[in-house]
């Protein structure tokens, strides 16, 4: 394929281009998608095939990374993922595979963070993982997702199918404070919710012990603290809050046409959708929490 | 822990039981052989050593009242019961004697009723306690014992042990949600902070509250500030007898005018009893000796208003609010939200840590003070005392029942000076800090005190940071104390908040008991003054006139030359 700073090199997540994998990648193109069915971080991709180290490529990306940080009630902070076409369809659901920066700012490094991540993306590992489960497409640089950073309150993943409920009569909430890495990465135990899909009605709560939060540290990057006692007892979800999820992976799954997990933050009292991809078997394993959720990740 | 009741079961106990050898000039008779079994501690926390006869059931109700709220709280224990011994208080722990399936559910309920008042501090005290508090005061400051009858002022006086006992379990809910009030903070800040490059305490942003002590001193050092303007007043100050001050105050416009805004700083501020031995409890509205004194000192103070100072902690506790603030920033709202919720409740128990003291102990023992010398009075136009102020020394039934009949005149006399003769006795005695049995029981008890110096210094409880050099001015009582020097470091057993008007002039503290979150500690934070608590023996150790460096953040007390 051609290099591609012919074509334009940014694609916001609004745009109905950024719907295409094929230009945005796997997991922006779903969230473009999505947009219209949930609130999603605000964003852009960079395309495939976006040679950054041409300086009028990195130009724009950075042009981009300013006016993201300049809207309205803005962070400065970033999240930087791949959005690899293998990545986010039904055959592969794990994400963690390749690079991801969060808690990023500043328009060089936030270059820098697009750089290692197609770097990461064109390794050893992402190529075994492409080579086992899907054909590899290509060698050109990877698509790269950039979105506003949420410093959650609470992050969450949901599955609208409870992993544990085979009959699919419920659906799973699993919740914590701060950022969703704890919680991807099986490092705490969340706060558990299962809701019965038919009427909402919650069917058992349990409170998770917490341990450590991760949160966006001022200094750049991420950094991981104690849950302090007092707070780590109480629920990091409101009832209101748990409807509100229920109903989102509900319509979700409506939408994508199968079972779906989702993770999720809520800022400000606002539900924000991160990712959501299709329940798959692996999914249903890794769910069964714990230590061994964090093995079958990484 | 050990459940069963030491009173019961003694014998059983599973320990390696050690009887407390009493020291040779204080022999121990107890009043009831089986209680040299039980473990007892010389009780100082509340008011002074000093434990007159009248004194006696206000310490019962003490102890009731403590156990009551105890047990609300869903503690152990079956009751506190203290005893009188060589005119010094003891007390004991009875732990309750319950299976552990009822003693854990009392402590889970116990637990959450503590946590839910903790929570809402602010309205249980100003709705609750506080206007039923107003409401018990008033029987005795709506009362006029003058116009009655002897039956009508013995009744009276029996009717008074349950408003007085009401004070003291009120006095004791509230107190037991405070300290883990300041305590859960303590640890939030903790977590939060604890292990940044720059820790942020909870003390730090406790700070600099104010309270009922703080205003007292201030209101006084304004007093000050008018006596310097007129030299016939601070001739007239020079009078250490307050009836002799009065007099050569009477003498001048200016006196006058000083003597009546004292009063009312007495009216305010001076419901409270005096500690010093020799006061034998006068209030200090009747005997104000000691405030006089504190004024004096003033006068000799620094001429800066010690409310600058006040000004400059709070600035500095404003800014590191701020930080702390800012380092949340991006905290999860639930973080951020616990913070502010604990931090707002932990500054109303640092202020109620103090101002409670004002609120009710100082009130009750005042007001008890007022009943007793009522009745006093009766007995001196009954002929059975000489002076009013002689009822102290009887026991409140004593007092009951002299009132109810006409008694041999001569015993109640007689009793009087041996309970007199018994006091000067013991005054120069010092009371071990504990009698009776020891046994490892579970239950908190004193620790053993380790006299240093330890690599040439003595190490305490850090209780208020900063670092300073001074005179050190020994004083176990505050007696002692009112000659202590502006600059100079008070090195006393512990502080109870009549002294606080003292501390302006404090150069730092040394105390040997006590902990971060006492009295003494609270309000040497309010003023700044360096202060290590629990430096055990420090008043024996060292020497009115020894130089020391004190450092309030690392808990040390330092013996140093005196500067050239």
């Amino acid at each position: 394929m051609d290099p591609a700073h012919s074509c334009p090199v940014i694609h916001w997540l609004t745009e109905e281009a950024c719907q295409r994998p094929d230009i945005a990648g796997g997991k922006a193109s779903a969230l473009a998608r999505l947009a219209r069915h949930a609130q999603v971080p605000p964003g852009f991709a960079v395309a495939a095939g976006a040679d950054v180290s041409l300086p009028a490529v990195a130009r724009e990306v950075q042009h981009a990374y300013h006016r993201l940080a300049s809207e309205p009630d803005a962070t400065p902070w970033v999240a930087v993922r791949s959005s690899a076409a293998g990545e986010d369809g039904a055959a592969a659901s794990f994400a963690g595979q390749l690079d991801t920066h969060l808690g990023v700012s500043g328009a060089d490094a936030v270059l820098e963070a697009v750089r290692a991540v197609q770097a990461s993306a064109a390794s050893a590992r992402a190529a075994v993982y492409r080579q086992t489960h899907q054909p590899a497409s290509g060698s050109m640089p990877a698509a790269v997702l950039v979105q506003r950073l949420i410093p959650a309150d609470a992050a969450i993943v949901a599955f609208s199918r409870d992993p544990m409920q085979p009959d699919g009569y419920s659906l799973a909430i699993h919740a914590t404070l701060g950022l969703g890495e704890s919680l991807v990465a099986g490092s705490v135990t969340p706060d558990r919710f299962t809701v019965r899909r038919r009427d909402l009605a919650v069917l058992a709560a349990e409170c998770g012990g917490k341990g450590s939060m991760v949160v966006p540290d001022r200094r750049g990057g991420t950094k991981t603290v104690p849950v302090p006692r007092s707070v780590a007892g109480q629920f990091s979800l409101t009832e209101a809050q748990v409807a509100e999820v229920a109903q989102l992976v509900l319509r979700l799954e409506q939408v994508q046409g199968h079972p779906v997990d989702i993770e999720a933050a809520f800022w400000q009292d606002i539900l924000y959708l991160l990712q959501c991809r299709p329940i798959t078997t692996a999914a249903v394993s890794r769910s069964a929490g714990g230590a061994e959720h964090r093995e079958a990740r990484s | 822990m050990s459940h069963r009741s030491a009173e019961s079961d003694a014998g059983s106990l599973p320990a390696h039981p050690r009887r407390l050898d009493p020291p040779e000039d204080f022999p121990v008779t107890w009043p009831d052989p089986q209680d040299a079994e039980l473990m007892w501690t010389h009780e100082t926390e509340h008011s002074s050593p000093l434990v007159l006869p009248c004194h006696v059931a206000q310490r019962h109700w003490l102890a009731d009242g403590m156990t009551a709220a105890a047990r609300l709280y869903g503690a152990p224990l079956a009751g506190r019961r203290g005893v009188r011994i060589n005119t010094y208080w003891y007390d004991t722990t009875l732990p309750l004697d319950a299976p552990p399936e009822d003693l854990a559910r009392r402590a889970r309920e116990g637990e959450a009723l503590k946590a839910e008042r903790g929570e809402d501090l602010a309205r249980w005290w100003e709705e609750r306690w506080q206007p039923e508090l107003a409401q018990l005061l008033q029987h005795w400051a709506a009362a006029d014992p003058d116009a009655w009858d002897d039956a009508a002022l013995a009744d009276w006086l029996v009717q008074s042990e349950g408003p007085f006992r009401r004070m003291w379990e009120i006095h004791f809910e509230l107190v037991l949600c405070l300290f883990p009030t300041i305590t859960a903070f303590g640890e939030l800040a903790a977590d939060l902070f604890g292990s940044d490059d720059d820790p942020i305490s909870g003390h730090e942003l406790l700070v600099g509250e104010g309270n009922a002590t703080l205003q007292a001193s201030l209101a006084l050092w304004d007093l000050s500030r008018t006596a310097l303007g007129h030299p016939e007043v601070l001739a007239a100050l020079e009078e250490r007898d307050p009836a002799a001050a009065e007099r050569r105050l009477a003498g001048s416009a200016a006196g006058q005018a000083f003597w009546a805004a004292f009063r009312i700083w007495l009216s305010e501020y001076g419901q409270r009893p005096d500690e010093r031995r020799e006061a034998l409890g006068a209030n200090w509205d009747e005997n104000p000796t000691v405030p006089l004194a504190m004024l004096r000192a003033h006068l000799e103070a620094p001429a800066s208003h010690p409310l600058d100072g006040w000004r400059r902690r709070r600035a500095a506790r404003e800014a590191r609010t701020a930080e702390a603030r800012q380092r949340l920033a991006d905290y999860p709202a639930a973080v951020r939200t616990a913070f502010e919720d604990q931090l707002s409740r932990a500054r109303y128990a640092t202020k109620l840590v103090e101002d409670h003291n004002f609120h009710l102990d100082q009130k009750s023992f005042y007001w008890y003070r007022r009943a007793v010398l009522a009745a006093g009075q009766r007995l001196v136009q009954r002929g059975q005392l000489h002076r009013p102020e002689d009822v102290v020394f009887l026991e409140l039934a004593d007092i009951v029942q002299a009132l109810a009949a006409a008694g041999d005149r001569d015993q109640l006399r007689q009793r009087v000076e041996a309970e007199r003769a018994a006091l000067e006795r013991w005054a120069s005695v010092s009371p071990p800090d504990r009698l009776g049995t020891e046994r490892p029981s579970g239950l908190p008890t004193a620790p053993t005190p380790t006299p240093g110096p330890a690599d040439g210094r003595w190490h305490g409880v850090p209780a208020s940071p900063g670092v300073v050099q001074g005179r050190a001015h020994v004083a176990p009582s505050l007696a002692e104390a009112s000659e202590v020097q502006p600059g100079d470091i008070l090195v006393t057993v512990t502080t109870n908040p009549s002294w606080a008007p003292l501390f302006p002039v404090l150069g730092g503290l040394v105390t040997t008991v006590g902990s971060p979150l006492s009295h003494g500690a609270i309000v040497a934070r309010e003023f700044g003054l360096p202060a290590v608590l629990a430096v055990a023996s420090a008043t024996a150790i060292i020497r009115t006139g020894d130089w020391l460096e004190v450092d309030g953040l690392r808990g040390t007390v330092t013996p140093i030359e005196e500067p050239g």
